[in-house]
């Protein structure tokens, strides 16, 4: 049941976001990625496992999005670092095990830890994408344009599943 | 060995992670030529499948300015038609060569995919090419004039020079009075080319149009390509410098005809041969 779940979530998740939000542009700015929010709520498995399947999701963008090897090293870079700061944020973690959310881990923890990731996500996506810096500021601003979207999306869908 | 084991299992976790991004960053330094990265995708049947979708989806989307589009190209071809039949009809009277009508001038329509107007070697890409019979030195109207030549053809693409290149020379015509000049750009807007060779002796007034002469093979008499603008004549030049305003506006342009002259063989074969 558990893992149909997930499976079913990372299936729309991919959907949504190679059709839909793959296509935002917003000036250059927008670059939504919300397919992320199958990695952050995925229930903690062993940690190799988590890395592998981050590995093969990253890499699956990777092919829709002809960016071979961005988005899987942002991926298994989000997915070492989600039980480190899950250790840190949550005091029962055997709840957690089953799946991360808002109802397990709390609203604020849950935003807190999103945008934690959601950050180092595209700002590695950003960073190797651009290969410079040379447009700081947009880079920057798009990277926060970004993120803040991400975060209201997945923030929204997790609500909406809830309803 | 045993340290190098304890080792190993307890940073395993780290191992793996290294060794995962080492993998990514291979993947995405050695497919750096983004075009190979490109390929890679674009070569795989699935991820195109799916994208295919999504193209199908938002096609909806954007069908109304599409149709608006076409209706008024209809609407404008209508329009010439009539303008064409009426002018054939007069001719047909006159006319004895008119039963030849059938070897000049076929047309293949086309769409501009990518352009460069704003540099000094502004260039043109069609996406008709040798699939559909567009050969090297075709003329090249859009329905407001000449736009150029085909200077490069593959099977799906061509590459046009437009008028706007300074390797282009078009034979003109000043439209009231015959005379011949030809037509020449060096910069920098897009809108304006320079009329060469219009002697001091001749009258040009500012507003004349100016057409195509019909001395080459690559388009027909009296196409439109653009008035004069601006006639100036400084003392000791033997030559106007006259500045014409193109009728074609490059950076809208979107839609053109290839024009193909059947007999254009027959033209170059009766040329006498340059040594």
């Amino acid at each position: 049941m558990n893992i149909a779940k997930n499976i079913l979530r990372f299936v729309v998740l991919l959907i949504l976001q190679v059709l839909l939000f793959n296509h935002l542009n917003g000036w250059g700015l927008c670059h939504p990625y919300i397919y992320i929010m199958a990695l952050i709520c995925m229930p903690l498995l062993p940690r190799w496992a988590d890395m592998l399947i981050a590995f093969a999701l990253g890499f699956v963008m990777d092919m829709f999005c002809s960016s071979l090897g961005i988005h899987t090293a942002a991926c298994v870079l989000i997915a070492y670092l989600r039980p480190l700061l899950l250790a840190k944020m949550v005091q029962d973690p055997e709840r957690v095990m089953q799946d991360v959310s808002v109802d397990t881990v709390g609203l604020s923890q849950f935003v807190r830890l999103t945008v934690a990731l959601c950050l180092l996500h595209h700002g590695v996506v950003f960073l190797m994408d651009a290969c410079t810096l040379s447009h700081f500021w947009i880079l920057l601003l798009r990277w926060i344009i970004s993120c803040a979207v991400t975060l209201f999306v997945i923030l929204g869908y997790s609500t909406f599943r809830k309803a | 060995m045993q340290n190098l084991l304890r080792f190993l299992q307890r940073y395993s976790n780290f191992l793996l992670f290294i060794v995962l991004e080492v993998v990514a960053l291979l993947l995405f330094v050695l497919t750096q030529p983004y075009q190979h990265a490109r390929f890679f995708s674009a070569a795989n049947g699935f991820v195109t499948s799916v994208t295919q979708v999504g193209d199908n989806i938002s096609g909806y989307f954007t069908l109304t300015r599409v149709n608006r589009q076409l209706a008024e190209e209809n609407a404008m071809l209508r329009e010439q038609i009539v303008g064409y039949q009426s002018l054939i009809e007069k001719q047909a009277e006159t006319d004895t060569t008119y039963r030849y009508a059938h070897l000049r001038w076929q047309f293949t329509p086309a769409k501009v995919v990518d352009m460069q107007t704003a540099t000094a070697h502004n260039y043109l890409v069609i996406n008709k090419g040798s699939r559909d019979n567009v050969q090297e030195g075709q003329g090249v109207l859009s329905h407001d004039g000449v736009v150029g030549v085909v200077s490069k053809v593959n099977t799906h693409f061509s590459l046009v020079v437009p008028l706007i290149h300074p390797k282009m020379n078009l034979s003109c015509r000043i439209m009231r009075n015959r005379q011949q000049g030809f037509l020449h750009w060096d910069g920098p807007s897009s809108r304006y080319a320079g009329l060469n060779d219009i002697g001091r002796h001749i009258e040009v007034r500012e507003g004349d149009t100016i057409v195509t002469s019909g001395l080459t093979d690559r388009f027909p008499q009296d196409v439109m390509v653009g008035v004069v603008d601006k006639v100036t004549l400084r003392d000791g030049d033997t030559n106007y410098r006259i500045s014409v305003r193109l009728s074609t506006d490059f950076r809208s342009l979107e839609y053109v005809q290839i024009i193909r002259n059947p007999l254009s063989d027959e033209h170059h074969a009766i040329k006498p041969q340059e040594p």
